[in-house]
């Protein structure tokens, strides 16, 4: 473990096994899991916390910012009807496509890595925008892309300049690009939709 | 010193995993206002951790012949897990809520596994006698955490995150509160509440090699114990049989449950020869012990481990099912479980002693109470199950919140200027640590502390070694005092608090090792080479540490029978 060889200096550390989120720094200034990496000790190497977010004390970030994006996508179960007295349904096809993006763990390292986030601190981020979309494709919530409309606009879905670094630099593979575009398709689709419908009138 | 923070809430929970977590939205939804103290993000807690998933007897899967599955088979199965220390009531009230709480948190958004008829999936698991353990993939844990982090959130409940707290207020023999310190400003803060709920998980790192989270130390237990409130069963201590070689990182009973078998040097599947019928799958501690006595016999790999294979499920089924532990395994040893068998040694995994409550989480303090591993009510005994865990911690949750929104209309508010004068204590305490000079460094009295656990009470436990790694806990503890840190700072000063950890630690060894040398049997997790055999005539009860005059002593209460009475335990 990298960090742990460098004595007295503050970072977050809870597990020690990428499973948590809560250790994320850059090392020749990309993102990286600060744990899994191999070092040798006679090789000099720049540690630096993650960029764009407030330092408080040596790689430990402020990450309010982060989680102000995150709630900003109202991150929650929204169902499409009453509970039933047992387990709603779901396949496992649909469950699979799903489970590409709730392993996220908001550690923020796709946050970090985005040079939109660089440029425009109100971008939602890759982060808040995949949860978002985890939302949207639930088949128990049923609310179409009404669930999309939360972030469309330019500090969101279309914020986006589709450089990937946000799936690189994922410790847990999800790909937020692959969610965005995705929006943004159905986004476009619905708006086409409506304009011809307003045309037929 | 400015003017010190006080916040008061009628009730606090100490805690944001997932007991934490459920028990705030009980509380907070009957109109009650609470808030959460947690040391780390909530999302960050040692709950997220869990892999293999959460037991109930929903039947979706039929059992050997067809069978269907049943809450009293599951409490059977339970109790003969906990080697007949399971209070039997507290488990009847786990195992019938358990379908109902897998379906609450399917109502809140979790994503489970699902079969092909887009029921919720269920895999066998270790001392079961049905496929009962529910689970999404191999990180169950996470995606429950988020669901339960995300009502949280969208229910505005106040969490004061990065919060650590330094003790709790008593006043006449209640509870009325605690102190904390923000860790990334140093300063305290006091929070006066009719009740404070633990919810603040297992004390896994006081051993040296654990599965746990940096953050188990067992900070709860500790704050109860010294605030009047007895602990129970400490020295049932869970060891896993599987975690990776070199970093104790948890490989799943999952791995197991799929269809994993554990292999010698000479590739023998030896669990047939300890547990003949139940194989690969009897309980923990009968595994973690067999794995103990390959290695012993020199039928270990070098290094101390056994191999954990699982090629033969195909590469498909191991990407679907366990891709965390593949990943892990990965990552942390250069291994691909598709092409190679797993290196794994068991490790300290859990605490089955806690906090003496009741099925209402009452503690022995009026005015706290204490749920989930921090907790014993007890619903393990001397051995918990796999995938009881992550069900104790929601149905609990819940279940003391409804005690604590019963209780709570009856209670005064607390004193305001108690809490005043604790955060001023507290905050001269940590005005003297900081201030102390020369002694001795931290992190050596830790991990001496950690290696004395590991080698005078692990697995195999005998008389005169514990005593001789009692002593040298007291001598650890003496040192202690002298420690002084380098770190000075009051801002984000991860030392200090790697040092009021330490201090809580103390406490938590010396309980183990009490219970441990007071219990002349072997039951469960609790393995004495010196009494080898289970003494229901002499040992079938609870173990109760109490403080007095910083000194703790054992006494003995009954087990709770019922419905099943004690039998010999074989797998």
């Amino acid at each position: 473990m990298l960090i742990n060889r460098v004595p007295r200096l503050a970072c977050r550390t809870q597990l020690g096994a990428l499973i948590a989120g809560s250790l994320y720094l850059t090392l020749s200034d990309y993102a990286l899991p600060g744990l899994t990496e191999p070092w040798d000790p006679a090789e000099e190497v720049i540690v630096e916390p993650l960029p764009h977010l407030p330092v408080i004390k040596d790689l430990i970030v402020d990450m309010e910012t982060f989680f102000e994006d995150y709630r900003a996508i109202s991150p929650v179960f929204k169902p499409g009807n009453p509970d039933p007295s047992k387990e709603r349904l779901m396949f496992p096809l649909v469950v699979r496509e799903l489970e590409q993006y709730t392993p996220c763990i908001l550690c923020a390292a796709c946050y970090a890595a985005c040079p939109v986030n660089r440029k425009n601190p109100r971008y939602l981020g890759p982060a808040a925008l995949a949860k978002l979309y985890r939302f949207r494709i639930d088949p128990r919530e049923n609310q179409g892309a009404e669930r999309l409309m939360t972030a469309d606009n330019p500090e969101g879905w279309w914020g986006c300049e589709f450089h990937t670094n946000c799936r690189r630099v994922c410790p847990k593979d999800v790909p937020p690009d692959k969610a965005i575009g995705h929006a943004r398709q159905e986004l476009s689709r619905m708006k086409k939709d409506q304009n011809s419908l307003g045309e037929g009138q | 010193m400015s003017q010190p923070a006080i916040h008061e809430y009628d009730a606090i929970i100490i805690g944001g995993g997932l007991t934490g977590l459920r028990a705030a939205l009980q509380i907070s939804h009957a109109g009650i206002s609470c808030a959460v103290l947690s040391k780390v993000h909530p999302l960050r807690s040692h709950s997220v951790a869990a892999q293999g998933g959460m037991n109930a007897s929903l039947g979706n899967v039929p059992g050997p012949g067809g069978a269907s599955d049943s809450w009293e088979l599951h409490a059977y199965d339970t109790v003969k897990g906990s080697d007949y220390l399971a209070d039997q009531d507290a488990v009847v009230s786990m195992c019938r809520e358990a379908a109902a709480t897998v379906f609450e948190l399917e109502h809140m958004g979790t994503v489970w596994s699902r079969l092909d008829d887009g029921k919720i999936a269920q895999r066998p698991f270790g001392g079961a006698g049905f496929p009962r353990t529910c689970y999404a993939t191999d990180r169950t844990g996470h995606n429950m955490l988020h669901t339960l982090y995300e009502q949280v959130t969208n229910a505005k409940i106040p969490v004061y995150e990065e919060f650590f707290v330094t003790s709790l207020i008593t006043v006449s023999g209640r509870c009325t509160g605690c102190t904390a310190l923000e860790i990334m400003t140093g300063t305290v803060h006091g929070f006066p509440a009719k009740v404070i709920l633990m919810a603040t998980g297992g004390f896994g790192r006081i051993f040296s090699r654990s599965t746990n989270a940096l953050i188990n130390t067992g900070d709860g237990q500790t704050l109860a114990i010294h605030a009047g409130a007895p602990l129970k069963d400490m020295e049932f201590v869970q060891f896993h049989p599987t975690t990776l070689v070199g970093t104790s990182i948890l490989i799943s009973e999952a791995a197991r449950g799929e269809g994993g078998i554990l292999l010698n040097t000479s590739g023998e599947q030896f669990m047939a020869r300890y547990a003949p019928r139940s194989l690969d799958l009897a309980p923990r501690d009968v595994v973690a012990r067999a794995i103990e006595q390959e290695i012993a016999a020199g039928r270990g790999f070098e290094g101390g481990c056994v191999h954990l294979d699982i090629r033969h499920l195909g590469a498909d089924r191991i990407r679907e099912r366990l891709p965390g532990i593949r990943q892990l395994a990965m990552d942390f040893a250069g291994i691909d479980p598709i092409t190679e068998s797993i290196p794994v040694q068991p490790g300290q995994h859990y605490s089955m002693g806690g906090i003496d409550v009741g099925i209402d989480g009452k503690s022995g303090l009026p005015g706290l109470y204490a749920a989930g591993e921090c907790a014993c009510v007890s619903v393990h005994g001397a051995n918990r199950l796999g995938g009881n865990s992550l069900l104790e911690t929601v149905v609990f949750g819940r279940l003391v919140a409804d005690a604590i929104i019963r209780d709570i209309g009856s209670i005064p508010p607390p004193a305001e200027v108690l809490a005043e004068a604790a955060v001023q204590e507290m905050n001269l305490k940590i005005i003297g640590i900081l201030g102390r000079t020369g002694g001795v460094s931290l992190f050596p009295v830790l991990e001496t502390l950690k290696e004395t656990m590991s080698a005078h009470f692990g697995i195999f436990r005998e008389g005169t070694s514990m005593e001789q790694g009692l002593v040298r806990i007291r001598e650890l503890r003496s040192q202690f005092g002298n420690v002084s840190l380098s770190d000075k700072e009051t801002l984000a000063n991860l030392t200090l608090i790697r040092y009021l950890e330490l201090e809580y630690m103390f406490t938590v060894a010396e309980a183990v090792a009490l219970g441990a040398l007071d219990r002349k049997e072997s039951r469960g997790s609790h393995t004495r080479t010196d009494y080898p055999d289970r003494d229901d005539n002499n040992f079938l009860h609870h173990s109760i540490a109490r403080m007095e005059n910083e000194q703790i002593t054992i006494l003995h209460v009954p087990v709770t029978l019922g419905m099943f009475d004690p039998q010999e335990r074989v797998y």
